[in-house]
């Protein structure tokens, strides 16, 4: 099967949106699937767009996207017809909508994607400041992606059940695929045992990775952190991606490290570390379309802490790899649920052992690629 | 049991919000519960407001919705507080966030309601106009809502997964209890086979009532009408609610009825005599929040033909009270459904039945209220 992956960045650069669109071509390759990349797409506004946009910033607190527009959307699908003339691809995987949304071509349409902009608007703060004219035209162009798509795959039920119920997707054509981790590991069964030994029952080891500190939840952690130790607790909290802001005050038992980065060889080796020395991964978003971040602590055998909103649900089962809790839940809901853990240590490692397990069994790209190949397959 | 139904507006009056609150709060009385109504409620906004939201208007083609303001909703909730301090009720009621958003009370709140914010943004096209700021408050107010909730009780699965997906409310006090009927209406079923049995077989005739052309799906509704009359087939729709655009050309077997008040009893049986003679109703909404119009139609054994958006799909259950399509399915497909239908007139007549049956058992006021009525005990 040759496949056309489209994406509206250059797929084979892996430091590209955390690293799906990498990752989730890298391992269609290892399925067998011949790949055309068809990406790096230039990105072209309407003329005035930008001094326009600059002044409604400055007089409305709102502004255009200068992605999800018409007139940048109806480019998009042009440049993408013409990098696939004389391809002879199969069929044309996108893992975002907007380059296909106006897309005109013979082979079908396959969408894999994590999210769906109706979904998004008002759950992301972040889409809070969108121009009217921005929802209406990102609307249309997810409508009419969606009716393009032969296939409407999600990497979760949430997202799946937005295409239904906001933009009333055909349900025989809706599938959900979780997305996998965007890590090299070759971690073993064996491997994970091995850092369950090194962990130590005596120390609770918080690790917190995300870029936003209120949306990722980091005062929640914080409160817990201090929480624990105020109860006598051993406690260390590794907080990864972002600082605190400055008013937070920062004890000795939490260590802020700020953005460690992926790309340098001592980052990776960082991260690596911390992934398989603490005890939980604690990330209780207010907003997550997916967490590619659960699948990765998984896959060191990190059950993660988390809440149930968005896409983590379909992520993380309670009391299989990880507990998702309520936006609402209080600090000694988090402390009861860790301290339990802790004092029966045999309870925390089979979770470990699960979450590894998850990890092999569900959140990996090639279990992906292996489903979304044969749900291609079936439509050819 | 003694409650307070806390509104911002008269919830005696019928005229409000189509009748939810009228006929909700009647069905609890004829419960046993002892009903003391809040509301109407004064409404305050901030300084200022008229003329942020003449601005908006205007200069930035945006709303400032004072539906969703902090201020306002403070205020609101300080009403109730004041004058429920004057009654000794056990429970407060309210079917809209904005009463109870920011009510600190010692009973508990109950919210029963179609939709929150955040679903609706992106979703409902009259949203999508929203300023930043009023995303940021309708948020807020929903979320401290939400907070105060004993009970989070919804009308649909769709708005029962937004608050514990976008809100992160526990799913514990999240149920979904479907609304009724807005309509008085005591037929038994040899009523219902008498209505049947005057539904002309060899006319197809459907009812469409909506106020919004688009969002209700009108153009869909006029092309597969259309469509059936060109394949030969005798049809007849009655349109109620809105008119077509100037430019939709209506055709003689298409009635245009325009606005029919329920006020008046003119109206009211011209409604009624619409309900008794129509096979289908067919409103095929791009965006629904619930669609009591569905019952409504269910409670003459009128199935419904409707899209599975929003809160439609707790409503309608294919094959059993109406069938519910995708919004990009074809005007052959409909035509197909109906056209099988009335061919096969005996299956026609048992989805009449059933549909009659899920009003009885399902769709009606008094069923929901005892529902609610019971989770209440529950938790008192």
């Amino acid at each position: 099967m040759k496949l056309a992956f489209v994406s509206k960045f250059d797929a084979k650069n892996v430091h590209k949106r955390s690293g799906t669109p990498y990752y989730m071509s890298q391992a269609l390759l290892n399925q067998g699937v011949e790949l055309e990349y068809i990406g790096s797409l230039k990105t072209k506004l309407r003329p005035g767009f930008k001094i326009i946009n600059a002044l409604k910033k400055m007089i409305h607190a709102k502004q255009e996207s200068s992605r999800n527009n018409t007139f940048t959307m109806l480019n998009y699908s042009k440049q993408v017809k013409e990098q696939l003339a004389n391809k002879n691809v199969n069929a044309v995987l996108a893992h975002i909508s907007t380059p296909i949304a106006y897309l005109e071509c013979k082979e079908p349409i396959v969408l894999w994607t994590d999210a769906l902009y109706a979904a998004m608007l008002g759950f992301n703060p972040f889409f809070a400041n969108q121009a009217t004219s921005t929802i209406e035209e990102a609307n249309a162009g997810t409508a009419s992606a969606l009716s393009r798509c032969k296939l409407a795959i999600f990497s979760s039920d949430w997202a799946a059940r937005s295409a239904k119920e906001l933009y009333g997707v055909e349900k025989d054509k809706i599938h959900v695929v979780p997305f996998g981790a965007n890590i090299d590991t070759q971690n073993t069964l064996l491997d994970v045992k091995s850092f369950l030994k090194k962990r130590s029952p005596n120390k609770i080891k918080l690790l917190f990775i995300g870029k936003e500190w209120n949306l990722k939840g980091g005062d929640i952690v914080f409160n817990v952190a201090k929480a624990l130790h105020a109860a006598n607790h051993s406690v260390e909290l590794n907080f990864v991606g972002c600082i605190p802001p400055a008013n937070i005050e920062i004890p000795h038992y939490i260590i802020c490290h700020g953005y460690i980065s992926k790309k340098t060889p001592e980052g990776m080796q960082k991260i690596t570390q911390l992934l398989s020395e603490s005890h939980f991964l604690f990330v209780p978003s207010r907003a997550e379309a997916f967490g590619i971040v659960f699948c990765e602590a998984n896959a060191f055998g990190l059950p993660c802490l988390t809440s149930h909103v968005g896409g983590i649900p379909t992520i993380v089962k309670n009391d299989i790899n990880g507990m998702t809790f309520s936006s609402f839940a209080t600090t000694d809901i988090y402390c009861d649920y860790i301290i339990n853990l802790m004092q029966n240590y045999s309870r925390y490692e089979e979770m470990a052992l699960s979450a590894f397990h998850e990890f092999e069994r569900r959140l990996n790209w090639d279990v992906a690629t292996k489903h979304v190949k044969k749900l291609i397959e079936n439509i050819l | 049991m003694k409650a307070a139904y806390a509104t911002t507006f008269d919830a005696k009056d019928v005229n409000n919000w189509s009748g939810t609150p009228f006929f909700m709060s009647n069905a609890f009385r004829q419960d046993n519960v002892e009903i003391d109504y809040i509301g109407s409620l004064k409404r305050k906004l901030p300084a200022g407001f008229k003329l942020k939201q003449v601005w908006n208007k205007y200069i930035c083609d945006q709303r400032e919705s004072p539906r969703f303001n902090i201020v306002a909703a403070q205020f609101y909730s300080q009403q109730v507080a004041e004058q429920l301090k004057l009654l000794n009720s056990d429970v407060v009621i309210a079917p809209q966030i904005n009463p109870v958003a920011y009510l600190d009370c010692p009973q508990p709140i109950i919210l029963w309601t179609d939709a929150l914010y955040s679903s609706l943004l992106g979703f409902y096209p009259a949203f999508s106009n929203h300023s930043a700021s009023s995303i940021r408050q309708g948020n807020q107010i929903t979320s401290e809502c939400l907070a105060r909730m004993k009970l989070a009780i919804f009308s649909s699965e769709w708005a029962a997964n937004s608050a514990v997906e976008l809100y992160g409310v526990d799913r514990s006090k999240v149920k979904v209890v479907p609304f009724g009927a807005n309509i008085v209406c005591n037929f038994n079923e040899e009523d219902i086979k008498h209505i049947l049995k005057k539904r002309n077989s060899r006319v197809v005739k459907l009812l469409f009532i909506g106020k919004h052309w688009h969002r209700k799906g009108g153009d869909i509704v006029f092309n597969v009408t259309k469509a059936l009359h060109a394949s030969g087939q005798a049809v007849e729709l009655n349109f109620v609610g809105c008119h077509p655009p100037k430019n939709v050309d209506v055709p003689d077997y298409i009635k245009c009825h325009g606005f029919i008040s329920k006020r008046t009893p003119e109206g009211v049986a011209k409604i009624q005599s619409l309900l008794h003679e129509s096979h289908f109703l067919f409103v095929p909404s791009r965006a629904e929040a619930f669609g009591i119009v569905f019952c409504e139609a269910n409670a003459y054994a009128l199935p419904c033909l409707t899209s599975y958006t929003g809160g439609i799909a707790t409503v309608v259950k294919d094959n059993i009270n109406g069938m519910t399509f995708s919004l990009d399915a074809s005007t052959e497909k409909y035509c197909e459904y109906i056209s099988n239908l009335m061919n096969n007139y005996s299956q026609y007549e048992a989805l009449a039945l059933s549909s009659f049956k899920e009003f009885k058992t399902r769709l009606n006021w008094q069923v929901a209220t005892q529902s609610v009525n019971q989770l209440i005990k529950e938790i008192l």
